[in-house]
């Protein structure tokens, strides 16, 4: 049987779980060993791939679209731009039949 | 017509919106921490630290209203309780073990308002992951600033002449440096997980003064980052090695390059002894002049 995550119990067993983890005092040993960042860090220094993406408006629309033969992870569903002071988000919505 | 509080949620309409890149294998490693950090094992560290940035993205959505986790925790938790909590941690013999209660005691505060604020339902059930991500940072923040004094306690008991941003005043605490030694730039970080995260910002100090787990001995080490021109002013060769080998060096000195940039690592009572040496080099050459 799997176990059930954050979201999925019902509300008296989650409370009682994070009650018990507020009375249960942190101990030193619970972060991270310096031996793991540094395991850690040649993935980290790796840089982040940029996905390019062209934008045309149409009528009162802002399209976007992936330049011919670049593939967009299946998994896209939003794509955030992060301007001083503001966040855009751009929500990908299904094409309307 | 219903009533809604200001700052609480009409709770016919609200919803949680987590952030794309939010996956099941962080529901997963949230749950083993709230459970008991015993049961997290060492990879699941990074995995956590990824869940809980990325959940700073999550939004509580009302109708066209939104607000982030991030957004709530400042509002809720910051803005209510961390004055009072470094005012306390000041008071306290020793901050890093007895700051362990207040956490408790303010963490239940949280629980309350969270629910008081009907941020937390449950009839909203994702709502947890939200008291998750306040549990997580309120804790984070707790052992930040306990050990941050600790250091500045040390350094006064110590004879170090330093300045460090005032800890009472909260645009001070939030300013680009810690603290400086002998006109070097630094920062106090709990751990070494600081060069993982936000990783455009970091590393552009002068030194960090930390600590490291040794797997292998099962101890902790106070240590400091320090860049070479810091070290040059405090004398001594230190042996260049490989990150991943730093502990076959200490605690003799190394050379570690991150990210292009060059630190030397010391342990912290090794670094102490230099810069004291040096600030009273500098006192007795000012009093002969």
């Amino acid at each position: 049987m799997s176990e059930r995550l954050i979201g999925e119990m019902d509300d008296l067993e989650f409370e009682q779980m994070v009650g018990a983890f507020i009375d249960r005092p942190a101990s030193l040993d619970d972060e991270i060993p310096a031996e793991l960042v540094f395991a850690m860090l040649d993935k980290a220094e790796q840089p982040e791939r940029a996905l390019d993406l062209q934008s045309v408006i149409v009528g009162d629309r802002l399209v976007l679209s992936a330049p011919p033969g670049m593939a967009v992870p299946a998994n896209v569903r939003e794509v955030e731009v992060n301007l001083p002071g503001v966040r855009v988000i751009v929500s990908l919505e299904p094409i309307a039949a | 017509m219903p009533v809604t509080k200001p700052g609480s949620l009409d709770v016919a309409q609200a919803n949680v919106r987590l952030p794309t890149g939010f996956t099941r294998p962080h529901h997963q490693v949230i749950h083993r921490y709230l459970r008991g950090q015993e049961s997290l094992s060492g990879d699941d560290w990074p995995l956590l630290i990824q869940a809980m940035d990325t959940l700073r993205r999550a939004e509580v959505v009302q109708g066209r209203r939104r607000e982030t986790f991030a957004a709530i925790y400042d509002r809720l938790v910051d803005a209510a309780y961390s004055d009072s909590l470094i005012e306390q941690l000041l008071h306290l013999a020793n901050p890093e073990s007895e700051g362990e209660s207040l956490r408790a005691a303010t963490s239940r505060r949280m629980l309350t308002d969270l629910r008081t604020a009907n941020l937390w339902r449950a009839d909203l059930p994702d709502s947890q992951l939200l008291v998750a991500f306040c549990l997580y940072w309120w804790q984070m923040f707790v052992r930040g600033y306990a050990f941050e004094i600790a250091i500045y306690r040390d350094l006064a008991d110590s004879g170090i002449a330093h300045t460090a941003h005032d800890l009472r005043d909260r645009q001070a605490r939030l300013s680009s440096h810690d603290l400086e030694v002998m006109g070097f730039r630094g920062d106090v970080k709990t751990s070494t997980y600081f060069v993982l995260t936000r990783r455009a910002e970091t590393l552009d100090h002068d030194f960090y003064i930390t600590r490291m787990y040794h797997v292998t001995v099962r101890h902790w080490y106070r240590a400091v980052w320090l860049t070479p021109s810091f070290w040059r002013v405090l004398n001594g060769e230190p042996t260049p090695v490989a990150y991943e080998t730093i502990w076959q060096v200490l605690p003799g000195v190394g050379q570690i390059t991150l990210r292009g940039r060059e630190f030397i690592v010391v342990l912290y009572e090794e670094w102490k002894q230099r810069v004291i040496a040096r600030q009273t080099e500098e006192a007795n050459r000012c009093l002969k002049g």
